[in-house]
């Protein structure tokens, strides 16, 4: 090494810079990835995904952005330059990127490879567009659970609350006893998971199917809603000021501490807890939300699933390897794989639980024997979704809107298109 | 050779020439992107930029968003404290200064210290100075006012007035370092003559020298109505825009809405709003310079 001059070493640079210059066309396309997965367990994730492409003999490269706002804004740009990735994450319902461009077609390989039967039908249908398979899901992410210290509880006296009811008398007693009885973060979307499971705990699946998801105008209108909203306000009374600005995780910790009682969040939670070192149905108790039923009788499992969306390829040779790479993440261990990293539960039906915790072995039950309901987020139009989102943490924020006029809000966001 | 080495000094004899490429990236770019974006409000665009034309659609429902509406009404009252007390506090300071001070130098970095630092940084500071459970507040509770409460940042009513806070910390150095420079300005000669005559203190400020700042008053206010318009990087950092929308600007909204919610023709409808409103300012200010400028040759 030590007889390399520099203008030995200097020349491969030069040439590998001049390459990268080169116009696309000239060079070998790997399979580019775009995504937004740069904290630990995602990295974890990626690296895993990275192995399985790689096995599947898939040229693979990796474009990482920091934040899913920025990862949106260089999908963007990179399709109006004319030189858009094969692959990206998702963050949004596949039609929405449909509608404007064109994407791959998996129908073969999700046929092959029966997707229609592994995957609950809430996900294979929403992994098409106009009836083709554009897209393969990694793993499932339980929004509707609701996390405990279950020492603090114990202290006080008091059992995990099962309803609404149970919720608020557990919280009234917390608060009492000069406990925060619930940590919450500062983001729309913390609050947004707060009244889903609000709505979906007091009006079941299908009263959130037909208010929030067809907003029926008549029950977004209706007395039902209205106590919904009452309810949903009332929870803000057992939070503290410090949400402003706070982290899901920051909040997360404020229980893991014994600082507050109880906390409304997705499964990602799991991680944190764990990484504490607390286990589950000991230290700490992950329950589905109050109403969403769970200990014995099947419950409600409100869920999202990330997923990767494959892009139109660029030559044949692309469209082969999109192919080998989605049969490859789909395989059933690799896709088991991708969950344990990543937290939350495997994708497949038939997926095996090995080195799962409990919660993870909970939410599985549910998802495969309880009803399942997609997220809103990935059912509705983004302009529609946005709108009622900002609608209920207006209504949370505001000390002077009263429910009557948050439902009248609500009615009108509803109505948003495009 | 010799023929590209000629036509080359024919070019760099014509000074105008070499600013022909920044002319015309400066055109492109700045009033090429200002015309796609005036496009883009008129169409449909949604996650990308279509070209399906839907006349004013955009701006009636711009207009029919309470959130947007809401968004200007807060920009009215940051707005105007942002401009007011800046100007106010910045003429004080300026004045302290004035007066011959021994450690002015000093004086005057601290105050324009802030100035140096972005207003990312200066959003996050005040975040968490502000912060009710971490910050300010619980040093005075660690003080023994164990009641003490600060939490304008989880307060609907008072989350603007952070942002008001943070903003004049910021930008007040600058407008005291205006103003100094309009005070030195004044013509020693004047202020002699006036003192013969018998003006002191308040009056020779009120009568001979505050008349005298109307151009630095001009140049400090032009540039505190644009920046109120188009703030954002502090909003995002010390707020986020909350709680709920209750402290988001329009710059804000048009970030939102373009980048996050695929509602790219709402996003540029309303930034070309913001656009009018800065040439609100800037046109009759330009107006009035041009007549002035010709009063002077005359």
């Amino acid at each position: 090494m030590r007889c390399l001059s520099p203008r030995a070493t200097g020349l491969p640079a030069l040439l590998s810079m001049l390459l990268l210059l080169a116009p696309p066309t000239l060079r070998a396309q790997p399979l580019d990835f775009l995504h937004w997965w740069t904290a630990g367990s995602e990295a974890q994730t990626l690296a895993e995904l990275r192995r399985t492409a790689l096995a599947a003999g898939v040229r693979w490269q990796e474009s990482p952005v920091a934040g899913a706002g920025n990862a949106n804004t260089l999908l963007k740009t990179r399709f109006l330059s004319g030189n858009p990735p094969a692959l990206a994450q998702l963050d949004k319902a596949v039609s929405v990127w449909g509608e404007v461009v064109p994407l791959a077609d998996l129908s073969g390989v999700a046929e092959a490879q029966r997707w229609g039967q592994v995957l609950p039908p809430e996900i294979a249908r929403e992994l098409r567009f106009r009836g083709k398979v554009a897209a393969v899901p990694i793993n499932v992410h339980r929004l509707n659970t609701l996390w405990s210290n279950r020492a603090l509880l114990q202290r006080h006296g008091l059992a995990v609350p099962r309803s609404w009811d149970e919720f608020f008398a557990v919280a009234d007693k917390l608060q009492a006893a000069g406990v925060l009885p619930l940590a919450i973060g500062g983001s729309a979307g913390q609050k947004f998971s707060v009244f889903a499971n609000v709505v979906l705990g007091q009006g079941g699946a299908d009263f959130f199917q037909r208010a929030l998801v067809q907003r029926d105008a008549a029950l977004i209108g209706g007395p039902q809603m209205l106590g919904m909203l009452r309810d949903f306000k009332r929870i803000k009374r057992y939070t503290d000021a410090g949400q402003a600005g706070r982290d899901w995780s920051v909040a997360t910790a404020l229980v893991i501490q014994g600082r507050a009682a109880m906390q409304f969040t997705g499964d990602w939670a799991n991680g944190e807890f764990q990484k504490a070192g607390l286990s589950a149905g000991r230290d700490f108790e992950c329950s589905p939300a109050p109403g969403h039923g769970g200990e014995g009788s099947a419950g409600l499992h409100y869920f999202e699933f990330d997923r990767i969306l494959f892009f139109q390829p660029a030559n044949a040779k692309q469209a082969d390897e999109q192919r080998r790479l989605a049969a490859a993440l789909m395989q059933r261990e690799a896709s088991t794989r991708f969950a344990r990293l990543k937290g939350g539960i495997p994708v497949r039906s038939d997926a095996e639980l090995g080195g799962f915790n409990a919660c993870a072995r909970q939410s599985s039950a549910d998802f495969r024997s309880g009803t399942r309901v997609l997220a809103l987020g990935a059912q509705l139009p983004e302009a529609s979704y946005g709108a009622i989102r900002d609608v209920v943490s207006a209504f949370w924020a505001s000390d002077k809107m009263t429910a009557e006029q948050a439902q009248a809000r609500l009615i009108k966001a509803a109505r948003v298109v495009d | 050779m010799t023929t590209t080495t000629s036509a080359l000094r024919r070019y760099l004899d014509r000074p105008e020439l070499l600013l022909l490429p920044s002319l015309a990236i400066g055109l492109l770019f700045f009033y090429g992107f200002m015309l796609w974006t005036g496009w883009l409000s008129m169409t449909r665009s949604s996650l990308l930029p279509s070209n399906e034309f839907v006349g004013l659609l955009q701006y009636q429902r711009l207009f029919l968003d309470e959130r947007w509406l809401h968004a200007l009404g807060n920009l009215l009252r940051f707005a105007g404290l942002f401009v007011a007390i800046p100007l106010l506090l910045g003429l004080a300071l300026a004045i302290l200064l004035d007066q011959k001070l021994r450690a002015e130098g000093a004086l005057r970095l601290i105050y324009l210290h802030p100035m140096a630092l972005s207003l990312i940084v200066t959003g996050t500071v005040w975040r968490w100075l502000l912060d009710p459970e971490l910050g300010l507040a619980q040093g005075v509770r660690q003080l023994g006012f164990a009641s003490f409460r600060l939490d304008w940042l989880a307060d609907e009513e008072m989350a603007l007035y952070t942002l008001v806070i943070a903003a004049v910390w910021q930008i007040t150095g600058f407008v005291m370092a205006v103003f100094l420079a309009g005070l030195r300005a004044v013509d020693d000669a004047v202020l002699q003559a006036a003192r013969l005559d018998g003006a002191s203190g308040f009056t020779l400020y009120r009568r001979i020298v505050l008349p005298t700042l109307g151009p630095s008053l001009f140049s400090a206010l032009l540039v505190l109505l644009p920046a109120a318009i188009k703030s954002f990087d502090l909003v995002v950092a010390l707020t986020d825009g909350g709680p709920g929308q209750s402290s988001e600007l329009p710059a804000l909204y048009m970030f939102q809405m373009a980048f996050e919610r695929s509602r790219l023709g709402l996003g540029a409808a309303s930034s070309m709003v913001m656009l009018m409103m800065v040439l609100a300012i800037a046109i009759p200010y330009a107006y009035a310079r041009g007549r002035k400028g010709r009063g002077h040759d005359a």
